[in-house]
């Protein structure tokens, strides 16, 4: 399991490499000059091409991207923003906290409501509440993240004076934002559990489970749920990427100094080095997410873990075999 | 056990998500939470976040608003009667057309305790020639060679006569800043860290959300009735509008046309509406590196193409108006003319006689901003209707900004805040070595006519100069004036003595919360 543990974390390098050479490549090939924005439109024609001196922009692209790798790779250093000269690292990290609590909370809230909203949809399938839970959920997943948001500022913000507006200082600040990713995620997971559900208990076991006498809460939670959920765990894991494209629309409407707010500007600015920092640190936490989620698996699924453990013990099995026949 | 397990992890989901913005990287422990909205704080909701605080080189629009309570100028103008009036400068005269003396105030003092004299001043002028928003506008400084007389008496030099010196000495880029203060942490620190003789003194800026002030209680002149002013970043302009409705803002400025309507109308109950023509403007540029714009006839087909009171309708709306000079009329050396009268058949009949009956291609490159993405399909659909295809392109602002530095844009907009109030830097884009290619005009009789300008001391002369440059450019439609734009604000209805300023000057100190 370790070995499983460490193969993925290794192979978390090539991935972010790949990442940042895409990045950057379409950061220097991209129309836009930095400089416009950081000098503004009052500048001297020296004092424009003093900054791109500073900044290294003359340079060419083996020298700019192999500088910037040496940096990330030796110093962890995500360069500096050209706007407000303070290091990408430090801004990535102040927002970063932000987006990810947002992320999580909408998955947290979405998992909790559409497991529960599925697994009764699925056992009273058919009546007046599967209905109006479909119809929910095709109206949910239909409308874009950056409308919900809208539209629940208007009615609980501006009609109702219930819940702020903007920031996130609070958690009343969080609940209007955090529903509007929710709703998305949620019409997913609440579908997704409804079908699995449907498929676990029509088999032969729950059938056996209820001839038993056992009542159906028991059947249910212990028999037919712990199949049911392994899907649903692997959409919300994939889900958890989408929402963090979301984190960006809504931390927009809602004004929330996040990650994503600051990619928006960066890219309106042609900030190039924070909008690269941004998309490393993003790539970095969904690949580290996608982690744990499959590790996840193996601590709700003892056949999962075995599988891990089965495939680490091929790899050494592997390299003992070509071992021995180099040494003949 | 597979329940108690599924539990875990959900538990252990909502705990990180908690937790996450309690231990947030490189915060304090003691975050400073957002003040409660009493009425010991005034919340202003800006529409974008600075750079920096230290304005010789800060661009960004609003800005001017966002640093204006902590810092002062030597001068203020009277933005109802034009006329230059004290502020830490005292006095002042002419010794000769190059040198200007000031006497300053013997009660100033920074935010950091320390008592402003003239070595501050001199240091200030000094390093206008380092910022980027100063260097080219304050070229006719000479710090080095301003002399400090005693604390509280100083000679500006001028490297050649400036007559626009008091206006320049009134805008923001002249921000008196503290030298001890500014040579021991650097431009850098200064400009997240700012320090200042204003009302207000910095507390704390929370990148991407808020700006704290708090209240200067040893400024030497009026201080407001609130505690905390709070400059809260929304730069979203529905979110900001639909903030300052809800009233988690009490004062919001560049309204959406919407809300100004609604509030004219008496639907947005508890909100009063403030407009002032401002000196931010938009002109219809051409570059003369595109053969046909060379030639008059065509630039007078395309004048005659625009009714600019659509365009107006289509951008601004309410809070726009038509303008017919090179510049708003709240710069120094306006000069009201006649707009040019919207004819489509005369504009075509100018086309052909130009030789192009059958019009011409051009790209129309536009920044995606909302404003003037609108303004620019106007303009894109009058202009084809009499044969010119222009193919409006829409870039970020950055883009667009580089575009038009590089004359890859033969066709743009033109926007500017006459930030200093004098008509010498809202004409100063037309000079052939203008940075803007796309702006600029090789006319030496223009080159002239701005050289004349900034020389000629004599106010009466001087206006004369420029009213020959108005008259020349609007007779030769290097420029096509469109729009003059209103700073626009919508304020809850609590509060009282709010003024709008043309040059963004707000008086937070004279702002109550009605008892």
């Amino acid at each position: 399991m370790i070995r499983y543990i460490l193969k993925r974390i290794l192979m978390l390098i090539p991935v972010l490499f790949l990442v940042l050479f895409i990045v950057f490549t379409i950061n220097y090939f991209s129309p836009g000059d930095p400089v416009s924005s950081i000098v503004g439109a009052e500048a001297t024609m020296e004092q424009r091409a003093r900054v791109r001196e500073s900044l290294g922009l003359n340079d060419s692209f083996i020298v700019r991207f192999g500088r910037y790798v040496l940096n990330v790779a030796t110093k962890l250093d995500l360069g500096t923003d050209y706007i407000t000269k303070r290091p990408v690292r430090d801004e990535i990290f102040e927002r970063l906290p932000t987006t990810l609590s947002l992320t999580f909370l909408a998955i947290a809230l979405a998992s909790v409501v559409g497991i529960t909203l599925g697994i009764i949809s699925a056992r009273f399938q058919y009546s007046i509440f599967d209905y109006m839970s479909t119809l929910f959920s095709l109206i949910a997943s239909s409308m874009p993240a950056f409308w919900i948001g809208l539209m629940l500022l208007m009615v609980f913000a501006l009609k109702f004076r219930m819940l702020p507006s903007s920031g996130f200082n609070s958690p009343r600040h969080w609940i209007l934002p955090v529903a509007t990713i929710a709703f998305n995620v949620l019409a997913i997971v609440t579908r997704n559990t409804r079908s699995s559900m449907l498929e676990v208990i029509r088999q032969d076991y729950i059938t056996t489970a209820r001839a038993k006498g056992l009542g159906e809460v028991k059947v249910i939670a212990q028999h037919a749920l712990k199949n049911a959920l392994i899907p649903v765990f692997t959409v919300i894991g994939v889900q958890i990427g989408r929402t963090l494209g979301n984190a960006v629309v809504v931390e927009t409407v809602f004004s929330i100094p996040g990650l994503g707010s600051l990619m928006v500007t960066a890219v309106k600015m042609s900030n190039f080095e924070v909008v690269q920092g941004c998309i490393i640190i993003i790539a970095l936490s969904f690949c580290v997410i996608n982690l744990i989620v499959d590790l996840l698996y193996a601590f709700l699924d003892p056949r999962i873990k075995g599988q891990y453990m089965k495939a680490g013990k091929r790899t050494i099995a592997k390299a003992a075999k070509s071992g021995g026949s180099a040494n003949g | 056990m597979f329940m108690k397990r599924v539990m875990v992890c959900l538990s252990l989901l909502l705990c990180v998500a908690i937790l996450f913005p309690v231990c947030g990287y490189g915060a304090d422990a003691k975050k400073i939470v957002l003040p409660k909205k009493d009425r010991d704080t005034l919340i202003f909701g800006a529409e974008n976040e600075p750079s920096g605080l230290d304005m010789i080189n800060q661009t960004t629009q609003g800005s001017i608003t966002i640093s204006t309570p902590l810092f002062e100028r030597l001068i203020k103008c009277n933005d109802v009667t034009g006329t230059f009036e004290p502020l830490l400068a005292t006095e002042w005269h002419w010794v000769n057309d190059t040198t200007l003396a000031l006497t300053l105030r013997d009660d100033v003092y920074f935010h950091n305790g320390e008592k402003l004299t003239a070595e501050d001043v001199k240091y200030t002028i000094e390093r206008l020639k380092d910022g980027t928003a100063t260097s080219s506008l304050y070229s006719s400084f000479d710090g080095p060679n301003s002399k400090v007389i005693d604390a509280t008496h100083i000679e500006i030099a001028f490297k050649q006569p400036c007559a626009p010196a008091l206006a320049l000495l009134s805008s923001p880029g002249s921000n008196v800043v503290c030298k001890s203060y500014v040579e021991k942490v650097g431009n850098d620190v200064f400009a997240r860290n700012p320090i200042g003789t204003g009302p207000f003194k910095f507390v704390r800026w929370d990148s991407g959300d808020s700006i704290y002030y708090e209240r200067n209680d040893k400024y030497w002149g009026k201080t407001s009735e609130y505690k905390n002013l709070t400059m809260r970043i929304i730069a979203d302009v529905g979110a900001r509008m639909i903030a300052v409705e809800a009233g988690d803002v009490d004062i919001t400025v560049t309204l959406l046309q919407s809300l100004t309507r609604r509030i004219k109308n008496g639907e947005a109950p508890g909100l009063d509406y403030y407009a002032i023509p401002s000196v931010y403007f938009f002109w219809l540029a051409m570059s003369d590196e595109f053969e046909p714009f060379r030639n008059l006839k065509v630039r007078q087909a395309i004048a005659h193409a625009i009714d600019t009171e659509q365009v107006v309708f289509a951008s601004y709306g309410p809070n726009g108006a038509r303008l017919s000079s090179i510049v708003p009329e709240a710069t120094w050396g306006y000069k009201k003319a006649e707009p040019y009268e919207y004819n489509p058949e005369l504009s075509k009949k100018l086309l052909a006689e130009a030789g192009y009956p059958n019009g011409f291609d051009v790209d129309f490159v536009t920044s995606e901003a909302t404003n003037a993405a609108d303004a620019g399909e106007a303009v894109s659909a009058m202009l084809s209707q009499v044969g010119i295809r222009a193919q409006q392109k829409k870039f970020t602002a950055s883009n667009w900004q580089t575009m038009v530095l590089n004359g890859t844009a033969p066709m743009s907009f033109g926007g500017m805040a006459v930030s200093t109030g004098d008509i010498s830097q809202g004409v100063a884009h037309l000079r052939s070595t203008a940075p803007q290619v796309t702006y600029k005009w090789h006319d030496p009789h223009v080159d002239t006519l701005l050289d004349r300008g900034i020389q000629e001391m004599n106010p009466e002369k001087r206006y004369e100069i420029y009213a020959e440059l108005q008259d020349y450019v609007l007779e030769n439609c290097l420029d096509i004036p469109l729009l003059d734009v209103y700073f626009s604000f919508a304020c809850r209805d609590y509060i009282q003595g709010f003024v709008p300023h043309s040059r963004q000057f707000l008086d937070f100190p004279s702002i109550t919360f009605a008892k």
